[in-house]
């Protein structure tokens, strides 16, 4: 038991040298020149909170940071509730398919973002697919307003960021004992309680990185919202750039980014202290 | 190049093979190599083609472009003194701004204009118009009856009797201009009538009117061109350039009046080691017969007299330049001054 | 992985469904792939879909411009080594974090994932002035080293997910065995890790292939992709986007499907 011990110890430092290379490289390329950028955002040009006051003085910064949050998180949700079957599906259909079924997944991500939402375009648009079908079937008599609403830009990020949850629960799924499940099912569980006591707990480190890494990219989003949505789709993304690109205010697009980072952290932190109480809870 | 990579990681070789193989024709530089940012694209093929190779047969000073001039990047680059070029392209607003930090050479004339072919307007302290593009609106000509044209922004925004859907761009500065100009303020006096609180306020309920029929507020430059091709609008506010290619193909039509006119200007970044060769090049400017070839491409040219003389009729009657007296010059110095509150404004309102 | 693994519970009714259901989820997902490639076979001069005439226009004017095909290897060059880069020091750390327990480790793996997270127009800047010290704007690796570190979080997180679930009584039993720590890694924690580390490179590669913003920053005389692509549409649309993108797919298709066969000749081989 001590050997045992004294073991996993001597393996465990061996095992910091593997986090070496990760640390060194974003130390020098990430950490040190951000931390330069960052600290403008309270000395410029000399130490002052002005930026944050100005965030905490006008309203807008915090409705939109607000607005951020709400919708990344609809659009994980709503990534995990179309891509959970997907995956399950492409865990278990037949190998042979599998390669194809997993590059048509892949394969729109060679299209650029403006490619995208012009397919939306002629998709939604008044003399678009939707609108002509459903005029032509009599269900309507003038086209729907349908694009550039909020409703086409969560159709439009979930379809971005989709693939991700799917390949992420895939992951997972492939390398589910599924003896566990047979065992259950033997010992009398219905197939609906296999599956919520069994496979889907299992399955849940896929959900939750999927749900982080989509939460953390939705955050980060603008160009695709102000494409294809409307007047009050605005991210907080869209307040840092036109800082940066048109107002050159380094110092207040840091604050802002500042902002945005803490937020992305704190409801990230949030979903991860609930999954882990999720999973001593279940387990007690 | 090979000074570039100090870096040491596993694929160095293969990144200098690369770099070797790729910029090899980069390295093999001539005396004088001018590095010219731009916003690339099809207007900088066209300018590598009709200005840039002219100017290098000229006087054997090679000029190569590089894309995307970035207000912040030019700071940066300032501050430091190490120059990745020698001249940029950048907008009127921008100009100012850079300006007033002192990130600019200012231009010597007797080195850039010795013949003194540019018009006043287009010579400013620091840097020298290249371009000009007009924000002006176009609309679809088979939802209105002849002679029931839309023709000012009274017409715009007048939902009763010209219906249909409307697009702007989602920018505040041109819209308050526009707003103004709909409730009848005349073009001169635009800017007077902005420079008070209650002119802004004013300019901000105008467009509370036109609002609810605005279904985008566009971003890229591309889009207004789409959606009139489209017919998802009705009219749309839109730069100059492609509405003369669209109505070649489509029912759709561009209304010069009341636009407004705004430049795009090459400016050399203080520091510049090669600032006299620089302004030296801004001379391969001042050629109409080759401006003119280049508006043949894309329709923004210069200021330079004659231009009009080298162009098909057609053509030249589609230029910002040959319209501008309808149109308003954009006033880049009220802008600079009040951009930041209204901006914010601006994305206030867009939420309410 | 075989059929026989079918859990069982799915009866015929809802294997029907479910098919049903991934159809209909293909057709959303491809929905611009659908559109795309009619419109790159149109004539007009902006994206018209149905195009009213074909022409292979857009094709020509891709084919012609040195400068576009110069970008588009430049970027897929680049996004193959990111990926692979990223995709091993990714590994490399998962493994290092599941191995380790220290103080301040969640931290460390917040500043890890911290590059998907801070506004990528921010990072450029700061990478920017940093590479404007070090002369290093407009080089090759200042951009790869970017885009790896902008692409590491994908593979620290989706190995760490797969690591979550790895049994190391195997690493054990094998050591206790008599392999060495190599071996067994080799044998037993990299065949378990593949799907993973496959999974990041793919991401990985996507990251470094589609990004703008950097790119835009940092590379000075020569274009990537996307640059090329932002720089044509600032003023206009191009219908040769729809061109490249319709190019870039068919390569896809046919250089997976040339896999897919050679991996099942491959095996037919080695069966005999």
């Amino acid at each position: 038991m001590m050997m045992n011990e004294q073991k996993q110890a001597r393996s465990e430092g061996s095992a910091f040298w593997l986090l070496v290379p990760a640390i060194l490289l974003l130390i020098g390329l990430f950490g040190y020149p951000l931390l330069k950028v960052l600290i403008t955002s309270i000395l410029d040009p000399g130490f002052t909170l002005a930026h944050y006051l100005r965030i905490l003085d006008r309203p807008i910064y915090l409705t939109v940071l607000a607005r951020t949050v709400e919708v990344s998180l609809i659009v994980t949700a709503l990534c995990f509730l179309l891509g959970y079957p997907a995956a399950y599906y492409l865990a278990h259909c037949p190998p042979r398919l599998r390669t194809y079924l997993f590059l048509l997944i892949l394969l729109p991500m060679w299209t650029s973002l403006l490619i995208r939402s012009y397919s939306w375009i002629v998709v939604l648009g008044k003399n678009g697919v939707i609108n002509l079908g459903l005029i032509q079937l009599g269900l309507i008599a003038e086209p729907l307003q349908m694009l550039y609403t909020t409703g086409t830009v969560y159709l439009a990020m979930v379809q971005i960021l989709l693939p991700i949850m799917i390949l992420t629960c895939y992951g997972v799924m492939i390398k589910i004992d599924q003896g566990l499940v047979r065992a259950a099912r033997v010992l009398g569980a219905s197939a609906w309680r296999a599956f919520a006591t069994v496979y889907f707990p299992l399955s849940l480190a896929g959900v939750s990185t999927g749900a982080v890494i989509i939460f953390i990219l939705a955050m980060g989003f603008f160009v695709t919202p102000a494409l294809v949505g409307s007047r009050q789709d605005i991210m907080l993304g869209n307040l840092i750039e036109t800082q940066i690109n048109q107002a050159v205010n380094l110092g207040f697009a840091s604050a802002l980014g500042l902002l945005l980072l803490a937020a992305t952290i704190a409801v990230v932190m949030l979903f991860r202290a609930v999954m882990r109480w999720r999973f001593s809870h279940a387990s007690v | 190049m090979k000074k570039q990579h100090r870096f040491k990681f596993p694929t160095r070789r293969a990144v200098l093979v690369w770099a070797a193989l790729s910029l090899g024709s980069a390295t093999a530089f001539a005396e004088t190599t001018l590095t010219i940012n731009g916003y690339g694209g099809a207007s900088w093929d066209a300018i590598a083609k009709y200005i840039h190779a002219p100017y290098t047969a000229d006087t054997g000073v090679k000029v190569v472009n590089t894309t995307q001039p970035n207000l912040a990047q030019l700071k940066a680059m300032v501050e430091s003194g190490e120059m990745i070029y020698e001249a940029l392209e950048l907008s009127t607003q921008e100009y100012v701004t850079a300006v007033k930090n002192g990130w600019l050479e200012e231009i010597d004339y007797s080195l850039a204009d010795p013949e003194n072919v540019q018009p006043p307007e287009a010579k400013k302290s620091h840097g020298v118009v290249f371009s000009t593009f007009s924000t002006i609106f176009g609309y679809r000509t088979d939802k209105f009856a002849p002679g029931k044209e839309p023709k000012s922004w009274a017409d715009f925004w007048n939902v009763k009797d010209f219906p249909g859907s409307r697009a702007m761009q989602n920018s505040v500065t041109t819209n308050l201009e526009f707003a103004l100009m709909a409730d009848g303020v005349p073009k001169e006096d635009v800017y007077k009538v902005l420079a008070t609180d209650e002119g802004i306020d004013r300019a901000f309920r105008k467009l509370d009117e036109i609002k609810p029929h605005v279904v985008k507020w566009w971003t890229a430059g591309a889009e207004p061109v789409q959606l009139l091709a489209e017919g998802e609008v009705t009219m749309t506010t839109s730069w100059s350039g492609r509405i003369f290619d669209l109505a070649k193909t489509k029912p759709v039509k561009a209304v010069w009046n009341q636009g407004i006119i705004d430049y795009a200007i090459m400016a050399i970044p203080k520091g510049n080691k090669l600032a006299k060769e620089t302004m030296k090049y801004l001379t391969a400017w001042n050629h109409p017969e080759r401006i003119a070839e280049f508006a043949k491409v894309t329709p923004y040219p210069n200021l330079v007299p004659g231009v009009e003389n080298f162009l098909p009729p057609e053509v030249a009657a589609n230029l910002p330049s040959t319209n501008a007296s309808i149109q308003l010059a954009a006033d880049s110095d009220f802008w600079d001054s009040r951009r930041d509150a209204l901006l914010e404004r601006w994305n206030a309102w867009l939420l309410e | 992985m075989h059929p026989s693994d079918d859990p069982g519970w799915a009866g015929k009714g809802w294997s029907m469904a479910f098919t049903a259901y991934f159809i209909l989820l293909l057709i959303y997902l491809l929905l611009p792939l659908l559109i795309v490639i009619p419109v790159s076979f149109g004539e007009d001069q902006w994206l018209q879909f149905p195009p009213t005439s074909l022409s292979l226009r857009w094709y020509r004017s891709y084919f012609s411009d040195p400068g576009f095909i110069a970008a588009t290897f430049t970027s897929f060059w680049i996004a193959c080594v990111v990926s692979a880069l990223a995709t091993v020091i990714g590994t490399v750390t998962a493994l290092g974090l599941s191995r380790t327990r220290f103080r301040g480790k969640s931290l460390l793996y917040g500043f890890i994932i911290a590059p998907m997270v801070i506004p990528i127009i921010i990072f450029a800047l700061a990478l920017f002035i940093l590479f404007n010290q070090l002369k290093m704007t407009g080089s090759v690796a200042g951009l790869i080293l970017a885009h790896v570190v902008l692409a590491l979080p994908f593979p620290v997180l989706i190995v760490s997910a797969a690591l979550e679930q790895f049994d190391t009584t195997l690493e054990r039993a094998g050591r206790i065995l008599g392999a060495t720590p190599l071996r067994v890694f080799l044998h037993i924690t990299l065949p378990y890790l593949a799907p993973a580390a496959l999974a990041s490179a793919i991401f990985s590669f996507f990251v470094s292939f589609d990004e703008l913003v950097i790119a835009l920053f940092i590379t000075g005389r020569w274009d990537t992709l996307p640059k090329r692509i932002w720089s044509d549409l600032r003023l206009e649309i191009d219908p040769t986007i729809a061109a490249v993108a319709a190019i870039l797919i068919a390569i896809t298709l046919i250089g997976i499907t040339a896999g897919e066969l050679l991996r099942r000749w491959a095996m037919a081989r080695a069966a005999n």
